[in-house]
């Protein structure tokens, strides 16, 4: 008994010190305020329709740092200048002193004004470039006082999606939902979508023409714009101008074929004595967006027919030699030594590792978004050793074609009153103007959609700033109008995305010797499911 | 509020009581009595079915009415499908195709690594804890801390651990050659290390029950043992032990049943099927078909299997505790 | 817990007054600690961690010259949501206990002290949802939940918890140990089982509810599958659900994650120190259900 009254003793003295630790730590900080920024350094960008929470996580951790930037650049057409809370986003670039601050206190939304009709309007992405959403939908609400935008936030762009879907039988949909590039064929084939076209058509707009065309494009399908593009972004290869200098690589040139890269690895990879790779010269994750992207370059279809772009997609095709030699240059890298596999990137915090490595001049050269941009340079500002070029993704020698984009657009349900579906229409047609785009770009990283947003001044400003951004645009303008660049639309994309991210792993590991092998076994697995959706659509 | 119904029902079943017991026992009055007391005891039962059948029973059908369909991403069934996801999941379909066969073995084998390795810290721990030193209450509680702590605390702290970036199991990738970033990276350790961490957070729990049990074995019989000059590792291995093997069977069986049913620390540590799929147990293809897939009724198929695999093993486990009430 | 239950070997062992046996219990604390030491060594790297202040190469130990504490003041600005997660998570296990409690005390007294026909298939009925396991209920369940428009609510995330197999037949074969006689006694003096059950059996079963209320409150507190499906706003996150998210959004401000991390533990450590007798009984007895 007298040991069980001393392990009471000794759990109360336990509990105390848990307590004083609490207290200790609410104490000191109200004492040292400015210790410095959090870092910043997590520009994993996944903006390109992650695949998982965590990549819409990692993306709203890099634009912390953009919105940042972006506010110190133009704060007075900024749109996050129109918001107390967004605009005291501390700079990571601002150095040890400036005050910590809330990066992820959400705006607060205005509310509802008598009179006006509501509209709900979904958004799935998250932390610094949710506020600014949010932000922007106070700036909407505040400009008109017919209809009223109530944003609600949703965990990331699968969740959203899901939810949409389930939610279609107890029928509480909301007007207008933020969704990811490849759930576009799952959006249309819910039936419940307005397609943006007929609003387009019925007020005669010319607002197409002046959309970016390569986005134009993605989200076009048999020649009618269903959703309303909104944040857009493209991949690119980021490297390290001072390691590109510092072994003599031209730290201008923007393509780079699959063997030149190989070279440059070679010489940028740097070992201590014992044979550990000190900086590698690439490191990448296995990410099917990529792994798509290098498909377009190599102008090799995804999906037949056409890449879901004239009928609907039966089967995937990207076990073409396009895909094999993809995996064959990244097998390359690692069995030469010279660069590393961090594994797959869906569904992982990977990303932040690659990110981290790259920032800190660890490896020399990642792939990436180039909404991770900002990211980067934050990151390369805080350690100091990284100077962040942007190029063309690498290609094989000869290879014609280009780029895909990746983001997120707005879709319009045939939820609610006529008067809402009107009230929808607006505000989509709102968030695709010249100025909000050109301010949305400059807040977060994505490229505008709208051709007209270049001459609007903030986004002069911010290329200006960020000469590195215009490579993006201009990789993008320089691919060829076609259905590999197109992109693939077809209703079990996400699935086929984890299938190859498998078999990429496989195949990096060894366990699959055969790049096309590998491939061969995610095809088929993924046509199973396509197969398998396709029949429950009629 | 039905507390309060209850104790109207109550009180008129209670006058019938008394009548009764007054001593007019007519057969018809019983018979009444009986449907009253029948009436009062639903009564009493009903919140605890009226949830039961709505969360428990109504959807374990619904998943087994689901898995003979295929569904639409909206949940609906789309067309019938037989059995034929059965036949997917067990290979009988002549795909030859097998990942959810291997699925399940991940699982088994997942449950063959955690459980030795929890039973045999929990019975090195439990050896300690019964030393006669001061303060052990206070090493006790140390001992048993892993209970408080969620198995999604657990794996984000972990994640940390394993984490390349925090070199801290560096040693281990060095030791092994492993090629690559992290344990949780390489299709040979990344089961191994998720085990190893569910095998920490079982830790409070095994020990405080194998403790009980060692507790439970009488003194008497390690006097007896030590005049016969069995002390020590001796006096372990043929009496602790063996005595101790009811307990140790109910925690083998508890143990494998929550390693087929851990899903937190895979979707937080790996957050895929992992490095060649070598940690794909079979709730996380579960969930993959479900939330990633929107294939509820493929999903629903395999969450029937999971079902029927527990179901064998909750029956042995049943048996192994009826052994253990003998056994006392 | 109480160390009068029966010694071991080890304890027969006692130590004899002399030089050998202080060196021989110096030795045993030195393993002791150490195995202590092992055992919590996840919980002080975590906390190691949450005092290094933002960097990114951490090391296994913090400087201890200049711990920084504010990583636990700060995270309550980084992620504004931290105090209404760890609210969150309170309301839904204190409720999901209390209407664990109620409804399973109602079954257990009808099953253990009342007599009716048909009452086999009501036991059955009752000991069959302990054969279920929840994975295999989880995606209808989402399905009702998502139409029934209970996402991001409290009766989404407390409601399909309120009854359980496990809690009837814990306080049932509790209810079986008390004499029947209390039961007889009670019906001569004219007592009626809402009475009885109200004033006498639960008073009486004190133990059995507090096992049955600690082993509740720590399985809701710790539910992550669930909460993970039926939550899609950050407001309605719980703690588990919270910390995870939390770590991917914040993943390489390793203070801040485990500052966080160590904050939601807290709630159920202290819950470990105080009721630690429950929490162990509840815990043992909670086993059977898996």
């Amino acid at each position: 008994m007298k040991q069980l009254n001393m392990s009471r003793q000794i759990s109360v003295f336990l509990l105390f010190s848990l307590l004083t630790i609490m207290l200790g730590a609410c104490g000191s900080s109200v004492a040292t305020n400015s210790t410095g920024p959090t870092v910043a350094a997590n520009p994993s960008a996944a903006d390109n329709a992650p695949t998982t929470s965590t990549g819409a996580m990692s993306a709203a951790a890099t634009s912390a740092a953009a919105t940042s930037a972006a506010v110190t650049s133009a704060p007075a057409t900024s749109m996050a200048a129109t918001s107390a809370p967004a605009t005291s986003v501390a700079a990571a670039s601002a150095g040890p002193t400036s005050k910590p601050a809330p990066t992820l206190t959400p705006v607060p939304l205005i509310a509802q004004p008598a009179g006006s009709t509501k509209i709900t309007f979904w958004y799935g992405l998250t932390g610094a470039n949710g506020n600014i959403i949010r932000t922007l939908v106070n700036k909407y609400n505040s400009s008109q006082s017919k209809y009223y935008v109530e944003a609600i936030q949703q965990p990331d762009y699968d969740a959203t999606i899901t939810k949409f879907n389930t939610s279609l039988a107890g029928g509480d949909l909301p007007n207008v939902v933020q969704v990811y590039d490849i759930g576009t064929q799952r959006m249309i084939d819910t039936k419940r979508i307005l397609p943006v076209q007929n609003f387009i058509d019925q007020e005669k707009l010319t607002l197409v023409n002046d959309l970016e065309p390569a986005v134009a494009r993605y989200y076009t399908i048999g020649g009618k714009l269903y959703s309303m593009p909104f944040n857009s972004s493209a991949p690119v290869m980021y490297y390290d101008r001072n390691a590109f200098k510092e072994v003599g690589l031209d730290p201008e040139k923007k393509i780079w074929t699959y063997d030149e890269l190989l070279d440059a690895a070679k010489k940028l990879t740097k070992k201590d004595a014992s044979g550990k790779i000190i900086r590698s010269g690439i490191d990448f994750t296995l990410y099917s967006w990529i792994f798509e992207q290098e498909l377009a370059t190599q102008s090799a279809l995804f999906a037949d027919p056409t890449n879901g772009r004239e009928s609907r997609a039966t089967k995937v095709v990207f076990n073409n030699d396009a895909g094999a030699k993809w995996l064959a240059f990244l097998k390359q890298t690692v069995d030469q030594g010279i660069g590393r596999n961090i594994g797959r990137d869906s569904g992982t915090t990977n990303g932040a590792v690659r990110d981290a490595n790259f920032v800190k001049g660890d490896a020399a050269i990642t792939f990436n978004s180039i909404a991770a941009l900002r990211g980067y340079i934050n990151g390369a500002k805080t350690s100091g050793k990284v100077d962040v070029g942007v190029a063309y993704l690498p290609r094989p020698a000869g290879a014609k074609g280009g780029v895909i984009i990746g983001g997120a657009s707005l879709w319009i349900t045939d939820q609610g009153t006529a008067a809402q579906q009107a009230g929808a229409w607006d505000f989509v047609k709102w968030t695709s103007s010249a100025e909000v785009q050109a301010s949305w770009s400059s807040n977060t990283g994505y490229y505008p959609i709208r051709k007209a947003a270049y001459d609007v001044q903030v986004m002069k400003d911010t290329l200006a700033k960020y000469p590195q951004f215009g490579v993006a645009v201009e990789q993008l303008r320089a691919t060829e109008a076609t259905f590999p660049t197109q992109g693939a639309v077809f209703g079990t994309f996400l699935q086929t995305r984890l299938a190859i991210e498998a078999a990429m792993e496989q195949f990096m590991t060894g366990k699959v010797a055969d790049a096309k092998a590998a491939l061969n076994d995610a095809a088929s697995k993924s046509n199973d499911a396509l197969d398998e959706y396709n029949s429950t659509q009629k | 509020m039905s507390i309060k119904a209850g104790d109207q029902e109550a009180a008129r079943g209670n006058s019938q009581l008394q009548v009764v017991v007054a001593g007019g026992a007519a057969i018809a009055k019983k018979s009444k009595r009986e449907w009253q007391e029948f009436g009062l005891a639903c009564l009493y039962m009903s919140p605890a079915i009226l949830f039961l059948v709505a969360f428990t029973y109504i959807p374990f059908l619904r998943s087994v009415w689901l898995s003979l369909f295929v569904t639409t991403p909206q949940g609906a069934t789309a067309r019938f499908n037989g059995i034929s996801y059965y036949s997917r999941i067990f290979n009988l379909d002549g795909s030859g195709r097998s990942e959810y066969l291997k699925s399940i073995l991940t699982s088994l084998y997942f449950a063959l690594l955690v459980v030795p390795l929890g039973i045999v810290f929990a019975l090195g721990l439990a050896q300690l804890a019964t030393l006669k030193v001061r303060a052990i209450g206070f090493f006790r509680t140390v001992f048993t801390s892993s209970i408080a702590i969620s198995v999604a605390s657990a794996s984000v702290i972990w994640a940390l651990i394993y984490s390349p970036t925090t070199r801290t199991t560096q040693w281990i990738i060095d030791l092994l050659h492993l090629n690559a970033a992290s344990l949780l990276q390489h299709s040979g350790t990344a089961l191994l290390a998720v085990a190893f961490v569910t095998t920490w957070t079982a830790l409070g729990f095994n020990f405080i029950v194998t403790l009980a049990g060692i507790q439970a074995i009488p003194q008497e019989l390690y006097e007896s043992a030590r005049l016969d000059g069995a002390s020590g590792w001796k006096a372990f291995r043929y009496l602790t032990l063996p005595l101790l093997t009811p307990t140790l069977l109910f925690l083998i069986v508890i143990n494998t049943i929550q390693s087929f049913q851990a899903f937190t620390q895979f979707n937080v540590l790996i957050g895929n099927e992992g490095p060649d799929g070598s940690t794909n147990v079979f709730v996380y293809s579960i969930f993959t078909a479900f939330w990633k897939d929107n294939r509820y009724g493929f999903a629903s198929a395999m969450s029937v299997v999971l079902f029927l695999i527990l179901l064998l093993l909750t029956f042995v486990q049943y048996r192994v505790l009826d052994r253990r009430v003998h056994y006392q | 817990m109480s160390t009068s239950n029966a010694p071991t070997l080890h304890e027969l062992d006692a130590p004899q007054p002399g030089v050998g046996a202080v060196l021989r219990n110096g030795l045993l604390y030195v393993v002791l600690g150490f195995v202590a030491l092992l055992v919590v060594l996840p919980l002080l790297f975590a906390l190691s961690l949450a005092l290094q202040g933002p960097t990114l190469s951490p090391s296994l130990l913090p400087d201890f010259g200049k711990l920084d504490w504010s990583s636990f003041g700060q995270v309550f600005r980084e992620e504004p949501n931290l105090s209404r997660w760890i609210v969150n998570s309170f309301v839904v296990s204190v409720v999901v206990t209390l209407g664990q409690l109620v409804t399973s005390a109602l079954a257990a007294y009808a099953l253990a002290l009342m007599k009716f026909r048909g009452k086999i298939v009501f036991f059955f009925f009752f000991l069959g949802t302990l054969m279920i396991p929840w994975e295999s209920t989880i995606i209808p369940n989402y399905l009702t939940i998502t139409r029934l428009g209970w996402k991001d609510s409290y009766q989404g995330l407390i409601v399909p918890f309120l009854a359980g197999g496990f809690g009837i037949f814990l306080l049932r074969q509790y209810f079986l140990t008390l004499p029947y006689d209390l039961y007889e006694a009670a019906v001569l003096d004219g007592c009626g089982h809402g009475r009885f059950l109200w004033s006498i059996l639960l008073p009486l079963s004190r133990p059995a509810l507090g096992t049955l209320a600690v082993y509740t409150f720590l399985n809701s507190w710790n539910q992550y599958y669930w909460p993970l499906l039926v939550v899609d706003s950050p407001e309605w996150r719980t703690t588990q659900i919270g910390i995870t998210a939390f770590r991917s959004s914040e993943i390489t401000v390793y203070n801040l994650q485990m500052a966080a991390t160590i904050i939601v533990m807290l709630p159920t450590l202290i819950l470990l120190v105080l009721g630690q007798r429950q929490l162990v009984r509840g815990l043992t007895a909670g086993a059977l259900k898996g």
